[in-house]
């Protein structure tokens, strides 16, 4: 079956975006594929490239990229949720004029249509909430 | 694309958190990809529907003014659960027109027929 994950949590704050992550990883060994994980609400702080936990804790955020990386799975920051929550790329600070941008590599801003087409497309919807 | 049922819970109050609006973002979202959508408002969900909103005085976008877009998306099936109505004894009169009342077993069928459902 084809799946996509909805992330509504931010990482650290809530288990969302960890669970999420861990259901990701499993479905990998599995036949069902991944079509496309979208992140909205507090979800888009795990597409940031700045948040920075500490030394000795679960680098969840480097754990995203490098599975996004590693199998080249598809995935979406809501760009108005994330404007709003303080993530945007080059071209939203340029737009905005704001000093600097930082999404993190292996994500893409785009609109609540990709969720639509996501929830269209797929199979199963899974969302993990706050 | 083919078409899904997508049925969108509110049980948020109206400005305590961001549910409702990205609720609505996304209900006005998918209206415009022609999805069909049903939108259900329950537990504190019912705040958002009570009256008229001043929202202005907490520097906020009023809930009622987006949703009177709805069904200019094609957006008709909006209820509210009146057990939840019945348990903040919310007088069913100060429910915006729009939003029918239903019972639980109602309510029950909205999700059966769902293909998609979200909370928010």
């Amino acid at each position: 079956m084809k799946f996509s994950i909805l992330v509504l949590g931010a990482p650290f704050s809530n288990q969302a975006a960890y669970s999420a992550y861990r259901f990701v990883e499993a479905m990998m060994e599995t036949e069902h594929t991944i079509h496309r994980v979208f992140f909205y609400q507090d979800g888009i702080h795990t597409s940031s490239a700045l948040a920075t936990p500490p030394q000795d804790e679960h680098d969840l955020y480097e754990a995203w990229q490098d599975l996004i990386a590693s199998h080249k799975i598809e995935c979406f920051s809501c760009i108005a949720a994330a404007a709003r929550r303080g993530v945007i790329d080059a071209a939203e600070a340029d737009r905005h004029g704001r000093p600097a941008n930082n999404l993190a590599k292996g994500f893409e801003l785009a609109g609540l249509g990709q969720l639509v087409e996501a929830m269209v497309v797929s199979d199963r919807l899974v969302t993990f909430g706050k | 694309m083919t078409n899904k049922e997508i049925l969108i819970v509110c049980r948020s109050t109206p400005y305590g958190s961001s549910n409702a609006k990205e609720a609505l973002d996304l209900v006005l979202a998918a209206a415009t990809f022609d999805q069909s959508v049903t939108l259900l408002f329950s537990g504190d969900g019912c705040y958002q529907l009570i009256g008229k909103h001043q929202s202005e005085r907490i520097h906020s976008k009023s809930m009622e003014r987006m949703m009177s877009a709805l069904p200019v998306y094609g957006v008709d099936n909006i209820y509210i659960d009146a057990l939840s109505l019945k348990k903040r004894a919310i007088n069913p009169e100060l429910i915006n027109a729009s939003a029918q009342a239903i019972d639980t077993d109602t309510i029950k069928s909205l999700y059966e027929s769902a293909t998609t459902v979200l909370h928010f």
